[in-house]
C-alpha cells in the first residue's frame, strides 16, 4: 500500500525535538526525521518532500544553509525555520537564501504549529497539481522591465536604483507611505525598495498589509534599522522577498533586482505560486499601526491588482 | 606661584664701599639680618655679591683686618653670582639654583628684570616654595588615584555585568530546548489523555448496555460507537501510542533534569557572597563553567578533559568560576570554525595544576606580554572591556596562585594556572 499522505521532514540536532514534533504530525502525515543538514538533503534527493521544518543551530550545517540547498534541489518544498535563536545573521540568511515561508520560534505553540505546517502542505500539493497541469510556464524573456518604486528618505537609494534600471522602467520615488499607497492607486508598481524607518516612525506593519493586499508585490527592504522580532515579523506577515542592510552595495542590489524582476514574472504567469508566499494575517495590535484611511486606500489596491493583471 | 613673591627688596652696595664698611654695615643694619650676602650694583647692573661667610674668613685671619680692611670690595666679592630673571618659574629657578649654588650655602641669589637689578632672594624661601608645591601635587596626585581607583572598579563592575549577560543569554538558550520538547510532549500527552478520556467513556457506556443497565440507545447510535471504540483501539495499538507516551515521559522527564542542572549552577556559579571561601574540589568548577558556557562551546569547539587526582583547595568558588568562565570564552572566540579545548589538571609539588589549551588562531608575541594588563583587547570595540584577563590574574594572586600563557599564532594558546594546595589564602575584599 502506497502511503498517499503529504510528507513532513522535521530535522533538528535534539532527537527529543523530533520525536516530540513527530508525536504532534504522524496521524496526518508520512514523517521524516534527520539530526543535521546532511542527513535532509540525502532525504531531499530520495523523497519529494512537502514540507520541511528545520531547526537553525545543528552541528555540520546551519538551518538557513539547509533551507538555502534546499530551495535549490527541490523548489517546490515549503521551508520552516524552527528555532529558539534570533540571531539576525540567521534571520537575513533565511530570507535572502532560504526564501522561508514562516519564521517560529520554539519552544512552539502546539495548535500554532499544526495551524502553519498545515497551510504549508495545503500550498505544497497546489503546487504539486497545478505543475502536473501545466509544466512550462509562458514568460517571455523580451518582456519590458516592470515599474519600480522607492520608498525612502535617503536620495542615495533612488540613485543606485536609477544607475542600475537606467531608462529601461520607470522608477517612482516617495520619502512617505501616503503619498507611495496613492501613486500604487494609480500607477502599476512590481517591485518596491523600501526602508521600515521613515523619520523615524517605523512603517513596517504598514509594508505587511501592503503585501497581504497586494501579494504579487515583491518586497525588498532596504535599511539601517535591524531589529530580530521586526525581521521575523517581516517574513511571516510581510513574506518580504529580500532584506539589505544599509548601504547596500550596488552588486547585491543588482542581483536582487534581477531575481525580483524574475520572480515577478514567474508570479503573474503562475498565479499558484503566489499562494507560496501567503503572509500570515495581521493581527489586530498590527493593524491598530496603521492609519484607518491608509488602510481603506491599501485595501482599493488588491481589488485595482486583481483587474488589471496584465501579462509582462 | 611666582618667583615676585620671594623678592627682598635689598639697597645693594657700591663697589667702592672698604671692606670695614661692608662688615659694620651687616653689623649694624637690621635690614640685612636675615641675609647671606650682599649685592654689589652700579647703575643698576648687578657686578657680584659678597656673602657674611667671606667677611668673616677675612675678619678671622690674624691681622685680617688690619691687611684686607682699606680694600674695596670689588676686590674680594664673587664677580660671578647666581642671578635669576623675576619672571622665571620656581621650578626653573629651583633647578638653576640647586645645580649652581656652592656648598655649604653662604650666598643668596640675584634677581633681575630686562638684566636690571630688582632685588634678592633667599635659598631657603626657595626651597620651602618648592615643598609646598610638591605637596600641593601629591595632593592632586592622590585625587587623581582615587578617581582612577573609582572608573576601575566600575570598569570592573561593568565587565562583570557584560559576562553576566553573556552567561544569561547562554543559559536561556540551553533552557529552551529541553523547554521546547517538555512544553510540546506535556501538550501531546494532554491531547492522548483526552482522547483515551473518551474512549473509557465509550468502553464504560457499552459495557453498561451490554448488561442491560443502559436501553437508552437505539441501534444506529450504538453501531457507531462501536465503530468509535473500535477506531480508538486501532490507533491505539497501530501508534503503540501508550508505549510512546511512556517514552515522551522519559524525555519529558530528561529535559526537566536538564533544566535543573543548569538551574543549580547557575545558583553555583553566581553565589553572591563573594569572600565566602570553602574547601572546593577545582573540578566542580571546571564542570560547572563548562555548562555555563556549553551554549557558547558545543557545534564549535571539543572539549577534552584529561582530570588528574587533585586534593580539595581553599577557594572562593564563584571567583574561580569567574576565572574558568573567561578562559573557555576567550577560547571558544579564538577559534574559528571548529577547535578543541584540552582542559588538564594534575598536582605535584603541593601544588594543583590546570592547563587550559586550545587550538584556536593564537596571540602574536606584543600581545601576548600586554594580555594581564588592564584594558588590553584585541577584540572589536564594545566586544570586549579588556579586563576579564586582568581581573582573572587578580584572582589567582588573590588566591596566592600564578598564571602564565603561552602562545603560537595559527597553532593555539595555552594557559597553565597554579594554585598551592593548602597555603591558607589571603583574600581581598
Amino acid at each position: 500500500m502506497t502511503n498517499t499522505k503529504p510528507r513532513l521532514l522535521l530535522v533538528d540536532d535534539e532527537p527529543r525535538i523530533l520525536r516530540s514534533l513527530a508525536m504532534i504530525f504522524r496521524q496526518d502525515y508520512q514523517i521524516f526525521t534527520a539530526e543535521n543538514g546532511h542527513e535532509a538533503l540525502s532525504i531531499i534527493a530520495n523523497e519529494s518532500i512537502h514540507v520541511i521544518v528545520s531547526d537553525q543551530r545543528m552541528p555540520v550545517m546551519l538551518g538557513s544553509e539547509l533551507l538555502k540547498e534546499v530551495k535549490k534541489r527541490s523548489p517546490d518544498t515549503m521551508r520552516l525555520l524552527l528555532t529558539g535563536y534570533s540571531e539576525l545573521n540567521a534571520i537575513i540568511n533565511s530570507i535572502n537564501e532560504g526564501e522561508i515561508f514562516r519564521y517560529i520560534s520554539k519552544p512552539w505553540d502546539k495548535n500554532k504549529l499544526i495551524e502553519i505546517v498545515d497551510k504549508a502542505t495545503r500550498i505544497a500539493l497546489q503546487t504539486e497539481q497545478k505543475k502536473l497541469k501545466k509544466t512550462s510556464p509562458t514568460t517571455s524573456n523580451k518582456a519590458s522591465i516592470p515599474n519600480f518604486m522607492v520608498l525612502d528618505r535617503d536620495q542615495s537609494t533612488h540613485d543606485l536604483l536609477k544607475s542600475i534600471v537606467g531608462n529601461q522602467a520607470k522608477i517612482f520615488h516617495h520619502d512617505n507611505i501616503d503619498t507611495a499607497i496613492d501613486t500604487m492607486t494609480k500607477e502599476n508598481v512590481a517591485i518596491l525598495i523600501s526602508d521600515i524607518q521613515l523619520d523615524n516612525q517605523d512603517i513596517s506593519d504598514t509594508l505587511n498589509y501592503l503585501k497581504q493586499e497586494n501579494p504579487n508585490l515583491v518586497t525588498i527592504v532596504m535599511t539601517e534599522f535591524n531589529d530580530s522580532n521586526k525581521l521575523v515579523d517581516l517574513i511571516n506577515y510581510g513574506q518580504i522577498y529580500r532584506f539589505l542592510p544599509k548601504p547596500a552595495r550596488k552588486g547585491i542590489l543588482i542581483q536582487s533586482i534581477k531575481s525580483g524582476i524574475k520572480n515577478y514574472r514567474e508570479l503573474i504567469s503562475q498565479p499558484v505560486l503566489a499562494e507560496r508566499i501567503q503572509a500570515e494575517p495581521l493581527k489586530q495590535s498590527h493593524k491598530d499601526n496603521i492609519s484607518r484611511k491608509l488602510m481603506d486606500k491599501i485595501k482599493k489596491l488588491r481589488n485595482r491588482s486583481q483587474a488589471e493583471q496584465l501579462p509582462v | 606661584m611666582k618667583l615676585r613673591s620671594l623678592l627682598l627688596d635689598v639697597e645693594p652696595i657700591t663697589p667702592q664701599m672698604t671692606i670695614d664698611q661692608v662688615g659694620e654695615l651687616l653689623l649694624r643694619n637690621e635690614s640685612y639680618n636675615n641675609l647671606l650676602s650682599l649685592p654689589v650694583v652700579v647703575d643698576n647692573i648687578p657686578l657680584g655679591i659678597i656673602s657674611r661667610y667671606q667677611l668673616m674668613n677675612v675678619f678671622m685671619k690674624r691681622f685680617g683686618r688690619d691687611l684686607f680692611g682699606k680694600k674695596t670690595v670689588k676686590e674680594l666679592m664673587n664677580a660671578e653670582p647666581l642671578k635669576v630673571d623675576i619672571n622665571d618659574s620656581i621650578e626653573a629657578t629651583a633647578q638653576y639654583v640647586t645645580q649652581n649654588m656652592s656648598f655649604p650655602i653662604t650666598e643668596d641669589f640675584i634677581l633681575i628684570e630686562n638684566g636690571q637689578y630688582v632685588g634678592i632672594g633667599v635659598v631657603l624661601d626657595l626651597l620651602r616654595e618648592m615643598e609646598t608645591n610638591v605637596e600641593r601635587k601629591n595632593r592632586a596626585l592622590s585625587q587623581t588615584l582615587s578617581h582612577l581607583k573609582q572608573s576601575q572598579s566600575q570598569l570592573i563592575q561593568s565587565e562583570k555585568m557584560a559576562s553576566l549577560g553573556q552567561m544569561v543569554a547562554g543559559v536561556a538558550h540551553e533552557i529552551n530546548t529541553p523547554l521546547g520538547y517538555v512544553k510540546g510532549n506535556v501538550e501531546n500527552i494532554k491531547d492522548v489523555l483526552e482522547q483515551i478520556k473518551g474512549f473509557i467513556k465509550n468502553c464504560d457506556r457499552l459495557a453498561r448496555i451490554m448488561t442491560g443497565e443502559d436501553d437508552s440507545i437505539d441501534d444506529e447510535k450504538l453501531a457507531s460507537m462501536l465503530a468509535s471504540v473500535s477506531n480508538m483501539n486501532d490507533s491505539l495499538q497501530a501508534y503503540s501510542l501508550l508505549d510512546d507516551i511512556s517514552e515522551l515521559f522519559g524525555d519529558t522527564l530528561y529535559g526537566i533534569e536538564q533544566i535543573s542542572e543548569l538551574v543549580m549552577s547557575l545558583k553555583n556559579f553566581s553565589r553572591l557572597d563573594k569572600s565566602h571561601i570553602d574547601d572546593i574540589n577545582i573540578h566542580e568548577c571546571i564542570e560547572s563553567a563548562l555548562l555555563i558556557s556549553k551554549n557558547t562551546l558545543k557545534h564549535k569547539v571539543e572539549v577534552i578533559k584529561k582530570f588528574g587526582e587533585l586534593p580539595s583547595i581553599k577557594c572562593s568558588p564563584s571567583q574561580i568560576n569567574q576565572v574558568f568562565l573567561n578562559l573557555f570564552t576567550n577560547a571558544a572566540q579564538a577559534i574559528d570554525k571548529a577547535g578543541k579545548l584540552l582542559i588538564k589538571t594534575y598536582s605535584a609539588n603541593d601544588f594543583v595544576y590546570i592547563a587550559i589549551e586550545d587550538n584556536g588562531k593564537g596571540i602574536v608575541k606584543d600581545d601576548l606580554d600586554k594580555i594581564f594588563d588592564p584594558f588590553f583587547t584585541t577584540k572589536e570595540i564594545g566586544k570586549g572591556t579588556g579586563m576579564g584577563l586582568s581581573i582573572s590574574f587578580k584572582i589567582i594572586k588573590d588566591h596566592g596562585g600564578t598564571i602564565k600563557a603561552a602562545s603560537k599564532p595559527g597553532v593555539g594558546t595555552r594557559f597553565l594556572i597554579r594554585f598551592p594546595a593548602d597555603t591558607p589564602i589571603k583574600m581581598a575584599s
